[in-house]
């Protein structure tokens, strides 16, 4: 008898916690949020002595470093900011996160700023997960191109002033010039390539970030360049022109590394195999990637950089404040610091980070325009020759059903 | 006599292979520890360094956050269990009564049960209430797989007692509850530290709950180490790696010394029951 | 106080932290499969989660694919450790109780990365190769991480649940059989009637109880298929946490359709385990 009191009592206190799950109205809908209104210096005042919690893939040693061992002392130093750097496995997970709490209607949540760009910015954007606009009216706004479309707008999304531009990323491939005399410059010569060289070559499997910009690279080498994708997403044009990767794909597969059977998981496995020389290509957002592994001792001495015909993707990266973020104050804060020339200078150079600034460089000082004119090393391209061979990134939504079709077409056939 | 000897050396060479076998693992973690370069097909580092276990010191480095959070986390919820799981086994060890099949089939459920549904089912309730991204809220969901194997540990505990010292000290004048303070919970004592230990080691080695209820917020050593692992440095990877294994190997010797040698595991106490922690 | 009353208050912490954590976790990742999710004004109560996961081609691919790691990591470790009992029976406590139990208290992400780092092309074993001349490059020996037999996950599993099970084998082993099997020696019984006649019998309730544990852990186990898997076909715990992690919200009744299904599964063992050892404990 007395059991079964304990069990019903289990199953009303039960009940009551599912009810507190339900509860409460549906947090969505965010419409017309006032941005940031308060003056910069005040701000600062307000930053002063406290903490932000600034969420960053983790995965790259070198980004780690430059967080933990550059900005963090800085920022204590000059604004009494105690900046912690939370490691996310995959910028998704943050927009989930949000997206719960959202649900939930946790008004005060635990991210201050994180790094984000593209889908996962657009996703956020559309669920009402961003506070602002507050990006372009940062002290250091002034140095930005805020008028140029590859900055005010994200892989096709407007910005609006929700999140402040950080770094910029161009895709490269990398290659073995001890190996590779002569490496394939676009599909066709990789495709010939591939089948000259079994096994040596693979991509990170979507929606690894470098995966899915190769295979945008493919849509647009098979798929007759990049204006289509610049426009909204039309249906009828994807579905004539998807197949056209997708078959491209399939037919590379079985000269790929482990025959295509499986796909390193992110860029940082692609490098692994890279540097154990299984296979002899690779590729990077970053395009400053090579001489830093090579200075490292992780790259052989003989590795390369080289662009594609017709021009690599180009993109712009940001950083963003939740709508629930505890200290907005010291989020932008910071975010005005990591844009400042001499962060970004830091930033750029290529024993630490290597990411290249956001700065646009008509607008800065003569001393600090020369210090982010220049990339130097044998791996890496001039930045002239980066900033001519660029083309815009696909907005977001041809992106997703492309990838949702990668893994449908090409991984699960 | 001889019989004896000779069947001790085939034993003794089986010994060898699995205990060669059991070591396997750990050959490559502490090379890589303390490797400088290491390159294939090179059997051993060309070159040593201790970059990998100067990063596990760095002064105010993560490493060190993060194994004390995981301490932490582990040590509350070893104690919670304990607390929980203690009266239960006595109910379970000591008595029998009606219900008590489906009563040990409820406690057994979250041990087999993979607790990453419930977890993820009530993610939204701690949300809501506030508990996820909290280290209590770590604490909570740590002890849903921690609970049931405290308890089932201690029922057999229990079971193996046969009240007789209680029985003649409450015939000397003890109440019950001094003849369980003093003669109850020392006999039991071994038992609840082998429960308290293996509870331990269950929270110690959680990744999932503690990632979805953590929310990122709360770095235990397992974070590190799986983002690590994701990662292309082996260097760093094994440092974590050893220094996640440490305080599990520390468990083990402690443990020895409360099971008797004939009787490995305690498992036939609780008819082989547990789990593979 | 009534012994009853006195039973439900030493049983109402646990029952309660179970009722309410896990019980009540459950009963959420139900409602949530059902399509319930008021927060994002889903209240239509549905089966579409369902009849979308089992209709998909995914479900029943990780179905199989965690079936088979469970089973695969099952049988070998049931055979490895009833060999290993077998063999080390005679030996001294101490040292075969540390070699049998360090396993179990090494946490499965330790185990997955060294044995990733023995079994991977580069690793170890692929540097012994090479040292013996086996084979010349790293491409040259065998793909035991992220294959298509999940030969990685699998060992990993073999060398943490081989231990647990030798030990309850061993357990039975030095008891009863021992005594049963030495009088079937005087009465004259060879090495293997004795022990298919003798010790299998005796032993063998104790090995299924065992191997059921090991199964309904590893099905429902997430670590180490995240960590040393291909990500498809993947295994169903990590296929509902993709599912819980994307970043449409309407996934979720799918991801908690495949936790109510991972559950029903191994709650099944749960109750088979159950009913063997409450016959053993009668035996």
């Amino acid at each position: 008898m007395k059991t079964r009191t304990l069990l019903l009592l289990a199953a009303l206190l039960t009940a009551s916690l599912l009810l507190a799950a339900c509860g409460g109205g549906a947090g969505t809908g965010d419409a017309g949020a006032p941005g940031e209104e308060r003056p910069f210096s005040e701000l600062e005042e307000a930053a002063r002595g406290t903490t932000v919690d600034f969420f960053v893939y983790g995965g790259d040693e070198a980004i780690n470093t430059y967080v933990d061992d550059y900005v963090t002392p800085r920022v204590k130093k000059e604004y009494g900011i105690m900046l912690q750097r939370i490691p996310l496995t995959d910028t998704a997970d943050a927009v989930n996160k949000l997206l719960n709490e959202k649900s939930a209607g946790k008004e005060r949540g635990t991210i201050d700023l994180v790094w984000i760009n593209g889908e996962n910015f657009a996703t956020g954007a559309d669920a009402g997960l961003w506070f602002g606009p507050w990006a372009e009216r940062l002290p250091n706004a002034k140095y930005i191109d805020w008028q140029s479309p590859s900055v005010n707008r994200d892989f096709g999304y407007p910005v609006e002033g929700r999140e402040a531009p950080w770094g910029k990323a161009q895709f490269v491939m990398i290659h073995d010039s001890a190996k590779v005399k002569d490496p394939p410059r676009n599909m066709e010569e990789l495709e010939e390539w591939t089948g000259e060289n079994p096994g040596r070559f693979t991509y990170p499997a979507p929606p690894d970030f470098t995966g899915n910009a190769f295979i945008e690279q493919a849509l647009y080498g098979v798929a007759s360049g990049f204006e289509p994708y610049q426009k909204p997403f039309d249906q009828q044009v994807f579905d004539e022109n998807s197949p056209k990767v997708y078959d491209f794909l399939n037919q590379i597969e079985p000269n790929l590394w482990r025959e295509g059977e499986t796909y390193p998981e992110s860029s940082a496995r692609l490098d692994e195999l890279y540097q154990n020389g299984e296979v002899w290509l690779s590729m990077s957002y970053n395009p400053q990637l090579a001489q830093r592994q090579l200075d490292k001792g992780l790259f052989p001495q003989s590795t390369r950089t080289y662009l594609l015909d017709g021009g690599t993707l180009n993109n712009t990266h940001y950083t963003a404040v939740p709508f629930n973020a505890p200290n907005k104050a010291g989020a932008q804060v910071v975010a005005n610091f990591l844009q400042s020339p001499e962060a970004q200078i830091e930033k750029q150079a290529p024993e630490g980070w290597g990411d290249l600034t956001a700065l646009d460089v008509g607008h800065l000082p003569e001393d600090a325009r020369k210090r982010l004119a220049g990339s130097e090393g044998k791996a890496t391209l001039p930045t002239r020759v980066l900033q001519e061979n660029r083309v815009p990134e696909a907005r977001s939504e041809w992106l997703l059903e492309l990838e949702d079709g990668w893994r449908e077409r090409v991984l699960e056939e | 006599m001889d019989k004896r000897r000779k069947k001790t050396r085939p034993t003794n060479a089986g010994l060898a292979v699995v205990a060669a076998l059991v070591a396997l693992p750990f050959v490559p973690l502490l090379l890589w520890t303390f490797a400088g370069e290491w390159r294939f097909p090179e059997l051993v580092p060309s070159e040593w360094s201790l970059r990998g276990v100067s990063y596990l010191l760095e002064p105010g480095g993560r490493v060190l956050g993060a194994a004390l959070t995981s301490l932490f986390i582990a040590g509350s919820a070893a104690l919670g269990a304990v607390v929980v799981g203690l009266p239960a086994g006595m109910a379970l060890g000591a008595y029998s009564f009606r219900l008590k099949g489906l009563v040990i089939f409820l406690i057994l459920l979250p041990v087999l049960v993979p607790p990453l549904a419930s977890t993820m089912g009530i993610h939204l309730t701690f949300i809501r209430l506030g508990l996820a991204d909290t280290v209590f809220g770590v604490i909570l969901v740590h002890l849903v797989p921690t609970v049931p194997y405290a308890a089932i540990i201690l029922a057999s505990v229990f079971a193996e007692r046969t009240g007789e010292i209680e029985e003649v000290a409450r015939t000397l004048g003890a109440s019950p509850w001094q003849a369980f303070i003093h003669v109850t919970l020392p006999g039991v004592a071994p038992g609840v530290a082998v429960a308290g230990l293996f509870a331990f080691l269950i929270s110690w080695g959680q990744y999932i709950l503690t990632l979805l209820i953590g929310g990122g917020n709360v770095v235990t050593l397992p974070m590190l180490l799986f983002s690590a692992a994701s990662g292309n440095d082996p260097v760093i990877t094994s440092a974590l790696a050893v220094v996640f294994a440490i305080p599990a190997i520390f468990v083990l010797v402690v443990a020895l010394r409360f099971l008797k040698p004939e009787e490995p595991g305690g498992a036939r106490g609780f008819l082989g029951l547990g789990r593979p922690v | 106080m009534s012994e009853r009353m006195k039973i439900t208050l030493l049983l109402a912490p646990a029952l309660l932290v179970i009722g309410v954590l896990f019980a009540g976790g459950l009963a959420a990742a139900f409602a949530q499969s059902l399509g319930y999710l008021p927060a994002i004004g889903m209240t239509e109560v549905n089966l579409d989660a369902y009849r979308e996961v089992l209709g998909d081609g995914d479900f029943l691919d990780s179905l199989f694919l965690t079936l088979y790691i469970a089973g695969a990591s099952t049988g070998i470790s049931t055979v490895l450790a009833v060999l290993a009992a077998l063999a080390l029976r005679r030996s001294s406590g101490r040292l075969s109780a540390v070699v049998f139990q360090l396993p179990i208290t090494i946490p499965h992400l330790v185990a997955a990365v060294g044995i990733a780092l023995v079994v991977s092309q580069t690793g170890l074993g692929a540097r012994l190769a090479a040292a013996l001349g086996l084979i010349g490059s790293p491409g040259e020996f065998p793909a035991l991480l992220y294959d298509r037999y999940s030969a990685g996950i699998i060992l990993t599993y073999v060398w943490k649940e081989t231990p647990f099970i030798a030990l309850v084998v061993l357990a039975s082993l030095r008891g009863v059989a021992s005594e049963l099997e030495d009088m079937a020696r005087t009465l004259g019984a060879g090495a293997w009637q004795r022990f298919w006649y003798v010790v299998f019998p005796v032993i063998s309730p104790g090995i299924i109880a065992a191997s059921l544990i090991v199964f309904a852990f590893t099905f429902g186990s997430f670590e180490v298929p995240f960590l040393l898997g291909r990500s498809y076909p993947t295994i169903l715990p990590v296929m509902a946490y993709n599912e819980y992690r994307d970043i449409d919200l309407t996934a979720r009744p799918v991801a908690m359709a495949i936790n109510v299904l991972i559950t029903l599964i191994t709650a099944l063992f749960a109750a088979a385990y159950l009913r063997l050892s409450r016959e053993l404990s009668r035996g």
